[in-house]
């Protein structure tokens, strides 16, 4: 039991910390739905795991179910609608490693252009890294609230989350993105905010955020369907074909 | 036998209607009735029951002031919210008569019952935070909504999500570094940490600039009614945060520096959303940047107009819900007709669809704050408020009423081409009813700003910033 408590607490510690960094980094790196919902499935866990070292442990078995169930809700929307358009796409497409579209063109930002944004965000977060920490709350004893490895992923999770959004207009990697970015609140938050009604509730718009964002992937799927069937029959909408262009080009405004 | 307690009142009947409405959707007529009678309901008990009495209503005793503790959390309506619960219902009322003869899908009644039985909470709880966080929960169940099924775009809807998402953590944050149990606002360092957060949160909630992208994108994509639900009752909602939160920590407000960034913040949303409108090749994104100018003006009033700037909010407020109605309710059925709204293919649709085409453009005139319409007077309090200060931001302000009245003269001219369109269907007479009267409520409202006054102030006195 004493063994597997320590192997426990060690994993909470630095490993899940490198784990967090490493799964917001490949959210944000990979076009491959699968990798990328299941790197948030981890980031939930990893997450639960990190938390144990401050909340009650129910507390944390409840995040990380809470992330499950927001990983299947995103995960069946996105088998849905995605699975005819990844038939498309390894026929047509340019090489890819473990998922990720290693072409200059693949995406709205391609790998080398993702790696070279997450090497300018990792520097921007360590440059960074002490005015953050200014504004994060301060006990009375003068203490942070927040401890600095918390401080840092927490940082990180919220950078890669919003350049997630921005670089991106589609659903499928809109949801992981906005999901990351409240990660990253979450675990500072459930630090300082004890009150299980305010975590009840912060569970529950997690859920739904998931909700309307599984919705949206459906309906964007469908619509994207409908322009391919139409195109093929020859009768493409034109203001159909040019707002889904548009939803792909464009990031979060 | 013990009085009913009115939070539980009005949190049940939108509830119950909601579920009722969801089994009879697919007959609008009686889905619109039952939506229609229970916001009507609603608006009129929050708008004659005392906070401080009981009241006889159909035979039951009501308690409408009396506080419920449900989950440990205690439920009480106070006076400024039962005001703000009037207009949001009152809002509805109009909403569903519309969406009866102009289909905005069937999920429309019974989500937006529930949206609004969200927003009841909203004003019922007591803790700002989890305030927040419902109504959050509010605007992802409006996205079904927003989206209603359509495939060809989901921008609106996802923008609108992900803004209002992305402003929770930044509210909560706020919330916690004000909370004098969390922590102690003993220095200006202190001060500028909360200051950060709060403004941006507020920013993504009310769309200010550069956060208001997704208004016209919205109002391009979804159907009128629900466009106006949103940018009405919605963020009605977002300001009624904004202003208790201002309420419950006043040091905030007193502060040069908020008011200096509220007040760019409105002018730079009413100027770009006034120059983009002028622009626009559609009825909708031209509605969209219409109102987004006006929430800037509402921002500018909110921290231009001194000791009477919330009377003038919560008028605007009023106007504002009267006018984005009127152009939705046009809108609506312009695209119901016509199957579009493009200036394109509008030409020669004005001989086919007179009523909607006055309305449309008398509400568009309105929202650019024209004279003899509902948007002139708040309009004008807050150019010379403004005008006082600084003659660039007056005529900047100028510049973004005619940008509208530019984008909605070119709709104009398209529409009124002379071309014979037998292709488009005549208006349908219950609907265009609806716009005539909007129409003269509109004027009404030009004519007699002080129509609401007296709720206004009384809501004005309750909420007390100053």
């Amino acid at each position: 039991m004493g063994i597997f408590a320590d192997t426990f607490d060690l994993i909470a510690g630095l490993p899940a910390i490198v784990g967090l960094i490493l799964t917001a980094a490949a959210i944000f790196l990979t076009s491959d739905w699968r990798l990328s919902l299941t790197s948030l499935l981890l980031q939930y866990v990893l997450v639960g795991l990190t938390l144990t070292r401050f909340i009650q442990a129910e507390l944390a078995v409840v995040k990380i179910l809470v992330g499950v169930l927001i990983v299947s809700m995103l995960f069946l929307s996105a088998r849905h609608v995605r699975d005819d358009d990844d038939a498309q796409e390894t026929s047509t497409d340019d090489m890819q490693f473990l998922g990720m579209h290693v072409g200059w063109r693949a995406g709205p930002l391609g790998l080398p252009l993702r790696i070279l944004t997450l090497i300018m965000v990792f520097v921007a977060a360590i440059h960074f890294f002490d005015d953050y920490r200014t504004l994060l709350p301060i006990l009375d004893g003068g203490n942070a609230a927040v401890p600095a490895d918390i401080a840092f992923v927490s940082m990180w999770l919220a950078a890669m989350g919003l350049m997630g959004l921005v670089i991106s207009g589609d659903p499928v990697r809109v949801a992981p993105a906005v999901l990351t970015t409240l990660t990253a609140f979450e675990l500072v938050y459930a630090l300082l905010e004890p009150d299980l009604a305010v975590v009840g509730f912060v569970a529950a718009l997690m859920l739904m955020a998931a909700l309307a964002l599984a919705y949206l992937i459906t309906v964007r799927g469908l619509g994207e369907r409908r322009t391919r069937e139409a195109s093929r029959a020859g009768v493409l909408p034109p203001a159909m074909s040019m707002a889904i262009a548009s939803d792909e080009e464009g990031g979060q405004g | 036998m013990n009085p009913l307690p009115g939070p539980i009142l009005l949190l049940v009947m939108p509830l119950l209607a909601a579920g009722v409405t969801y089994f009879v959707r697919r007959i609008a007529l009686l889905a619109a009735f039952i939506a229609s009678a229970t916001a009507g309901l609603a608006a009129f008990l929050c708008l004659r029951l005392p906070l401080d009495r009981s009241a006889f209503v159909l035979g039951q005793e009501v308690a409408f002031g009396r506080p419920v503790v449900i989950l440990g959390q205690t439920l009480q309506l106070h006076a400024a919210g039962q005001l703000w619960l009037a207009f949001i219902f009152a809002l509805a009322v109009l909403f569903y008569l519309l969406a009866w003869r102009v289909s905005q899908g069937r999920s429309f009644f019974p989500f937006s019952l529930a949206i609004i039985a969200l927003y009841v909470l909203v004003i019922l709880l007591e803790s700002f935070s989890l305030q927040v966080l419902v109504y959050a929960i509010s605007v992802t169940l409006a996205v079904f909504i927003v989206q209603g099924g359509q495939l060809a775009s989901v921008r609106g809807a996802q923008r609108y999500l992900v803004v209002s998402l992305l402003a929770v953590p930044l509210l909560l944050a706020a919330a916690w570094l004000v909370d004098p149990a969390g922590s102690s606002l003993q220095d200006a360092d202190a001060l500028r940490r909360v200051l950060l957060p709060a403004a941006l949160g507020f920013g993504l909630l009310l769309g200010a600039f550069p956060f208001g992208t997704w208004m016209p994108a919205l109002a391009a994509d979804t159907l009128p009614i629900v466009t106006a639900f949103v940018f009405t009752a919605g963020q009605a909602m977002a300001l009624y945060l904004t202003l208790i939160f201002l309420q419950d920590n006043s040091f905030i407000m007193s502060n040069g520096i908020t008011q200096d960034v509220i007040q760019l913040a409105g002018l730079v949303m009413a100027v770009a959303g006034g120059v983009m409108a002028a622009v626009q090749r559609g009825f909708g994104r031209l509605f969209g940047y219409a109102a987004m100018s006006d929430m800037g003006v509402l921002l500018l009033a909110l921290a231009a107009a001194g000791s009477q700037s919330l009377t003038l909010v919560l008028l605007h407020l009023v106007s504002r819900g009267v006018i984005i109605t009127l152009v939705a309710a046009a809108l609506a059925i312009l695209r119901h007709r016509a199957t579009t709204d493009s200036f394109d293919e509008l030409e020669g649709v004005a001989r086919r669809l007179p009523l909607v085409t006055t309305g449309l453009a008398l509400g568009t005139l309105a929202l650019a704050g024209f004279p003899l319409t509902a948007g002139f007077p708040i309009r004008w309090a807050v150019y010379r408020a403004v005008s006082g200060e600084q003659e660039l931001w007056f005529l900047l302000l100028l510049a973004s009423s005619a940008g509208i009245v530019i984008g909605l003269l070119r709709g104009l001219n398209a529409m009124l081409g002379t071309r014979l369109r037998d292709d488009v269907a005549r208006q349908p007479r219950l609907a265009s009813f609806l716009v005539v009267a909007l129409a003269i409520l509109v004027i009404v409202l030009g004519l007699v700003p002080q129509l609401f006054l007296e709720p206004v102030s009384r809501a004005a006195q309750a909420l007390a910033l100053f």
